[in-house]
């Protein structure tokens, strides 16, 4: 999905409100499913710092798999400002590990994609990488 | 005689204008369209052009700025700048507006819009960059207003994110001690 898709997506949630509909799409549950957990493990190779949401791209290895590229969708660069991360603490090579909901279609051409709620450094700093307004789960991982 | 028919004359131009008065008033604007399709067709668009204008990509190569390079780049954003101010004023159109916070909101991002168009008027990326988050947050305090799904509280509930590894919790538990 592209982001301006997602973006209209949040549109369309509008006019449902506005039309009183119960059922209402949101931004998150149009692109990401939060039923599909995931963590990842690997190195940062790109990070996009763009509006309205940084993407963290990082390479995967799994033991026994193929590497997987992942891009992962965070709050907006100045959300991660505030909350740690920037471009010293996730340069490429990085080691990373973060946590999140995987997209809905669960594609991964050209990349997997996923939405980021937190993530960990090397050095074991944890970090909040996501951002409100978005539909995004509230809980799950507060017990973490 | 010209007495009598002065007074019909008057009377009959009071009902005419009362009767004149009960008739819809022609309105200036057309708002069937709903809001939604000046978010798809107009803000949505105009939001993104501006918002790819700026910001950097950083790789192993380095880091590349999203300025734009040519007049063309730099139109795109100027129009998508435009888009978004005006649209404000389109969410103000009689039938549109909600309440005294749509007002606000409304204004602010026209407020929003045209700070964006001097940003890249200036070609000054760093304003453009914060201009757009200021934006997004405008586009932000609407929603979670506005769409019920996006209200605080609304959020769904999801499955528990998968617990650190051993070794990372080790990590993080280290960290902490470090900072006591």
């Amino acid at each position: 999905m592209t982001r301006g898709l997602k973006f209209a997506s949040v549109v369309l949630a509008f006019a449902l409100g506005v039309s009183g509909q119960a059922e209402a799409h949101h931004a998150f549950a149009a692109e990401f499913d939060s039923n599909s957990p995931v963590l990842l493990r690997g190195k940062v190779t790109r990070v996009e710092w763009i509006n309205p949401h940084a993407w963290v791209h990082l390479m995967v290895q799994t033991p026994g798999k193929p590497d997987q590229e992942w891009m992962v969708e965070g709050g907006t660069p100045n959300t991660l400002f505030r909350a740690g991360i920037n471009k010293a603490s996730l340069r490429p090579g990085t080691s990373i590990i973060v946590r999140g909901y995987q997209s809905k279609d669960h594609l991964c051409t050209p990349q997997c994609r996923a939405n980021g709620r937190d993530l960990t450094l090397e050095n074991g700093q944890k970090l909040f990488m996501g951002s409100s307004g978005t539909g995004a789960p509230k809980d799950g991982s507060e017990k973490n | 005689m010209r007495r009598d028919a002065s007074v019909w004359a008057s009377g009959l131009a009071a009902v005419l204008l009362l009767t004149s008065c009960e008739k819809p008033k022609p309105t200036l604007y057309d708002t069937s369209l709903p809001v939604l399709e000046v978010m798809v067709h107009m803000i949505d668009p105009g939001a993104w052009a501006f918002w790819g204008a700026s910001g950097e990509v950083t790789d192993e190569a380095g880091s590349k700025s999203l300025r734009p390079t040519t007049e063309e780049g730099w139109l795109a954003a100027e129009n998508g700048a435009v888009q978004v101010a005006e649209a404000g004023n389109l969410l103000l159109l009689p039938g549109r507006v909600r309440d005294e916070e749509w007002i606000r909101l409304s204004k602010k991002l026209t407020q929003d819009g045209l700070a964006a168009k001097a940003a890249v008027e200036a070609k000054d990326s760093a304003k453009m960059y914060a201009v757009g988050a200021e934006m997004f947050q405008t586009c932000i305090a609407c929603h979670t207003k506005y769409v019920p799904a996006l209200q605080p509280g609304a959020e769904p509930v999801g499955a528990p994110l998968p617990d650190w590894p051993a070794d990372v919790k080790l990590k993080q538990e280290q960290f902490l001690e470090g900072k006591k």
